[in-house]
């Protein structure tokens, strides 16, 4: 977690100071676009090569689904409470 | 949507790849997952920079920031229990265990798989792990849904891997929610876990 926050904290001002360049602008962009794109396939390696994974995944399966999709359900309901009663900003893009 | 399929076909053709060992087994996988990690959390630290009003978000605020992190353990409590519902030949400790795993799969499935058994660390694995990939593919979705707090209901992992994807689909604004949102929860998970099962 510190290393995490150290590495936001370094491009913060480094941000900062380029927020006017609208090349660099571009750039950070794609970087994060690729580095997204490059780690869902780092991260889909680990999960076809891991085996045992697999194999639980078929008794696992349905338990796990319901888990996450009640989860994430939840959460949504009660983050878009949050857009509407705490939330002063529009959601900016 | 289109970036969502994009990134999914990455995620299948590393799939792929991995399951039919087309590339030799590797710890450089891993400590390249890192670097990559690192070097996104550096280029979000960048976005945020862009826009230095983000941070009168946090001023303005103030305590109600707090409401952000405690909403989404509130979600998923909610979820646990619903979950509970259609699961009734599991405990409930065990289910909110997994769902207190807020989206730190790592961590998570090493605490439960320690607290209880490798079955349940294993199913923490799974549903946090599909907690973080199904809010990176879906983070465009989740804005349409609950406008832009949606993407942080991965919770935890909104401090770390999901922080791009967050950036793009919900702007810096909500970039910074989701960093304190994701430290606030990333410490609580140890925390609730440990009471859940002492």
């Amino acid at each position: 977690m510190v290393i995490e926050l150290f590495c936001i904290s370094l491009g913060v001002p480094i941000g900062y100071t380029i927020k006017n360049n609208r090349s660099l602008i571009k750039v950070t962009d794609y970087s994060l676009l690729w580095s997204v794109r490059i780690l869902l396939l780092l991260l889909g390696l680990s999960q076809g090569s891991s085996g045992n994974l697999l194999q639980q995944l078929d008794i696992l399966g349905f338990q796990a689904s319901i888990i996450t999709f009640w989860c994430i359900v939840g959460s949504l309901i009660v983050a878009k409470l949050l857009n509407y009663f705490i939330y002063p900003f529009p959601y900016h893009n | 949507m289109k970036e969502s399929i994009i990134v999914f076909l990455f995620f299948l053709f590393g799939f792929i790849t991995g399951h039919f060992k087309f590339f030799p087994e590797s710890p450089i996988h891993e400590n390249l997952a890192i670097l990559v990690i690192y070097f996104m959390l550096f280029t979000v630290g960048i976005s945020i920079g862009f826009n230095a009003r983000a941070w009168q978000i946090i001023r303005a605020l103030k305590g109600k920031i707090l409401l952000v992190p405690l909403g989404i353990l509130i979600g998923t409590a909610i979820g646990g229990l619903v979950s509970w519902c259609f699961l009734k030949d599991m405990l409930l400790r065990d289910i909110m265990a997994i769902a207190f795993g807020l989206g730190y799969y790592s961590l998570s499935s090493m605490l439960i798989t320690q607290f209880a058994n490798p079955e349940l660390g294993a199913l923490a694995l799974l549903v946090n792990m599909a907690r973080e990939i199904i809010a990176m593919l879906l983070a465009p979705l989740f804005v349409r849904i609950s406008g832009g707090l949606g993407p942080l209901s991965v919770a935890a992992a909104a401090s770390e891997a999901c922080l791009p994807i967050i950036v793009r689909t919900s702007g810096e604004f909500n970039a910074i929610l989701a960093i304190f949102s994701g430290v606030v929860l990333t410490v609580c998970v140890p925390f609730i876990l440990t009471l859940l099962y002492h």
